[in-house]
C-alpha cells in the first residue's frame, strides 16, 4: 500500500517540479555562454551578462522556497486539510500516509540539490580540460588519506537524507501539534516548531552534562576508519531523532485527528 | 462476515469538555437504507466520522463488520464527506486511478458511465469545475464502489430541490443492494420515501431507532411529522415567539 501512496505523491510532485528543474538547468546554460564571453565594459554587454545571472540567482532562491513550501503544503493540505477526508479514509495505516509524504519530500529535495549542483557546474565557465586535471588530483589526495571514495559518497548521501528527513519531520510534528488546537492552528504550529527546538536543545544540554568523550581516533587505528565511524555515528543519532519525531506525529494523527 | 454491520456500545465522543455523542448504542444490519436524522449540531457528522475512522471515540466500542475501525473497515466503507477532498492537480480520471488502486470494489466502467449520464467530463481539471460538478464527481466516486456500507453526509443539503431528486435517484440506482446506506440529513420529507429505517439523534443521543413502516403503523404519522414533533423548538422559559 505504501507503494501505491508513493505513486500518487510522486505524481503530484512531478506536476510541480517538471518545469522548475529544466528551467534551472536551461538558465544555467544561457549563463554559461553570456559569462564566458570576453565582454567590454559598455552598458549593453554588462546587461547581457548581469540579467541572466540575476534570473539564475532568483531561480535558485525560488527553488529553495518552493521546495520548503511544497513540503509544508503537501503535509498540511494533504493530511490535515480537506484532502485529509480522502487520505485518511483510504484503507491504509496512518504511518504509511506519513512515510509516503516524507519519502517523497526527501527524494524531491535530493533531486533539487543535484539539479542546483549540476546547474552550478554548467554555469561556471571552466573547461572540461581543467576538470580532467583537478579531479584525478583530488581523488589521489583523498586516497592517500585512505578514504574509500565510494563508501564516503554513500555516507554523505545518507547523512544528507537523514538530516533532510529530520528537518521535515520537525515540521510535520509541529503541524500535527498545532492541529490539536481548536483555533489558530497555523500560529500554534509555529509555536510548536519553536517549542520542539527548545525541548531539543534542553535534551542536548542534559546529555552534555554526561560529558561523553567521543574521540573516534582513540578507538580506531586509522584516521580514515575513525572518520567513517564518526559519520555513521552521526547518521545513527539523526535517525533516532527522526524515529522519535515520526512516532509522535503518527500518534497524534492516529489518536487525535480532528479535521475541520 | 459478521451478521451485524455496525455495532456501537456506549459510544461517546467529547471535544474538550463538550460531549458531541453520549452513550450511543446502535445495531445496524445489512441491506438497509437508513436515515440519520437530527437538527444541526446533534452529532450526525460526528457519528459518521467515527464510523469512517476520521475521529477516535473518547469512550465505548465500535465494531464494523465484527472488527474495530481500521484498514478492513475502511476498505468496505464508501464515504461521501460534506467537504471537497480533491487535490488541485487532479482530473476526475486521476481520482478514478487512485480509487481503482486502493479499493478492490471500485468499478471504473461504471464511474465513466455515471459521468456521462451526469454530464461530467472526467478529463477536465477538477480545479476548473463548478461547485455542483465537483459534488457530482464526488458522488460518482462514492457510488461506483460496491461497498458494504455507504456513509453519505448531507448529500442533498447544498442543492436545489430538482437536483435533490436527481442525486437521490443516482444513489438508489447505483448502490450495492447487499450493502447498507446511511444518509445523514435534516431534509426529511425529500428522502422519507426511500428509507427503510430512521435514527433520530438529539444532543448526541439516540432518541429513536425504528423502521419507517413501524413508525407509520404505531404512530400513525409520517417520519417528517414525527421529526417535527420530537424536535419542536421549545422556547426558553415558555416565552411565545
Amino acid at each position: 500500500m505504501l507503494g501505491k501512496l508513493l505513486k500518487y505523491d510522486f505524481r503530484s510532485m512531478w506536476k510541480q517540479f517538471a518545469l522548475l528543474w529544466p528551467a534551472a538547468l536551461a538558465l544555467a546554460l544561457v549563463n554559461r555562454f553570456t559569462l564566458s564571453r570576453d565582454v567590454g565594459n559598455d552598458a549593453v554587454s554588462t546587461m547581457v551578462t548581469t540579467i541572466p545571472l540575476l534570473v539564475f540567482g532568483s531561480v535558485m532562491i525560488a527553488m529553495v522556497v518552493i521546495v520548503l513550501l511544497y513540503v509544508i503544503q503537501r503535509f498540511y493540505k494533504g493530511l490535515l486539510g480537506d484532502e485529509g477526508y480522502l487520505m485518511h479514509t483510504l484503507p491504509v495505516k496512518t504511518w504509511q500516509l506519513i512515510a509516503s509524504k516524507l519519502i517523497c519530500a526527501v527524494v524531491m529535495t535530493i533531486i533539487s540539490i543535484a539539479v542546483a549542483f549540476l546547474a552550478f557546474l554548467i554555469l561556471v565557465p571552466f573547461s572540461f580540460a581543467d576538470l580532467q586535471d583537478v579531479f584525478p588530483d583530488l581523488l589521489r589526495a583523498l586516497r592517500l588519506y585512505g578514504l574509500d571514495m565510494l563508501l564516503f559518497c554513500v555516507e554523505i548521501l545518507l547523512l544528507l537524507m537523514v538530516c533532510t528527513a529530520q528537518s521535515y519531520l520537525h515540521l510535520y510534528l509541529s503541524m500535527a501539534l498545532g492541529h490539536l488546537a481548536s483555533k489558530h492552528r497555523v500560529a500554534m504550529s509555529v509555536l510548536a516548531y519553536i517549542g520542539i527546538n527548545v525541548v531539543g536543545s534542553i535534551l542536548l544540554n542534559v546529555l552534555a552534562v554526561f560529558n561523553f568523550d567521543l574521540d573516534f581516533n582513540i578507538v580506531f587505528d586509522s584516521a580514515a576508519a575513525a572518520f567513517h565511524a564518526a559519520v555513521w555515528f552521526a547518521i545513527g543519532v539523526v535517525a533516532v531523532i527522526c524515529a522519535v519525531l515520526f512516532f509522535f506525529t503518527n500518534y497524534i494523527l492516529k489518536r487525535n485527528l480532528n479535521l475541520e | 462476515m459478521s451478521d451485524l454491520l455496525i455495532q456501537c456500545t456506549a459510544l461517546t465522543k467529547a471535544y474538550g469538555s463538550k460531549l458531541a455523542l453520549r452513550d450511543v448504542n446502535l445495531s445496524i444490519g445489512r441491506g438497509r437504507i437508513i436515515g440519520l436524522l437530527g437538527p444541526n449540531g446533534s452529532g450526525k457528522t460526528t457519528l459518521i466520522k467515527l464510523l469512517c475512522g476520521l475521529l477516535q471515540p473518547t469512550r465505548g466500542t465500535l465494531l464494523i463488520d465484527g472488527q474495530g475501525v481500521g484498514v478492513h473497515s475502511k476498505s468496505i466503507i464508501s464515504y461521501l464527506p460534506d467537504k471537497m477532498y480533491f487535490a488541485d492537480w487532479m482530473k476526475a480520471t486521476d481520482l478514478f486511478d487512485l480509487f481503482a488502486d486502493f479499493y478492490q470494489d471500485f468499478d471504473r466502467t461504471k464511474a465513466m458511465e455515471m459521468c456521462a449520464s451526469l454530464g461530467v467530463n472526467p478529463t477536465d481539471r477538477i480545479k476548473s469545475m463548478s461547485k455542483g460538478t465537483k459534488e457530482k464527481v464526488q458522488l460518482v466516486m462514492v457510488m461506483s464502489r460496491k461497498a458494504q456500507l455507504y456513509l453519505l453526509d448531507e448529500p442533498i443539503a447544498g442543492v436545489d430541490p430538482a437536483a435533490r431528486d436527481f442525486i437521490l435517484s443516482t444513489i438508489l440506482t447505483n448502490y450495492n443492494e447487499e450493502g447498507t446506506v446511511l444518509i445523514s440529513t435534516h431534509l426529511i420529507s425529500d428522502i422519507e420515501k426511500v428509507l427503510d429505517e430512521v435514527i433520530f439523534l438529539k444532543e448526541g443521543q439516540v432518541m429513536l431507532h425504528n423502521s419507517v413502516d413501524n413508525i407509520r403503523e404505531s404512530e400513525g404519522k409520517s417520519v417528517d411529522a414525527l421529526f417535527r414533533e420530537v424536535f419542536r423548538t421549545i422556547p426558553i422559559e415558555g416565552g411565545n415567539y
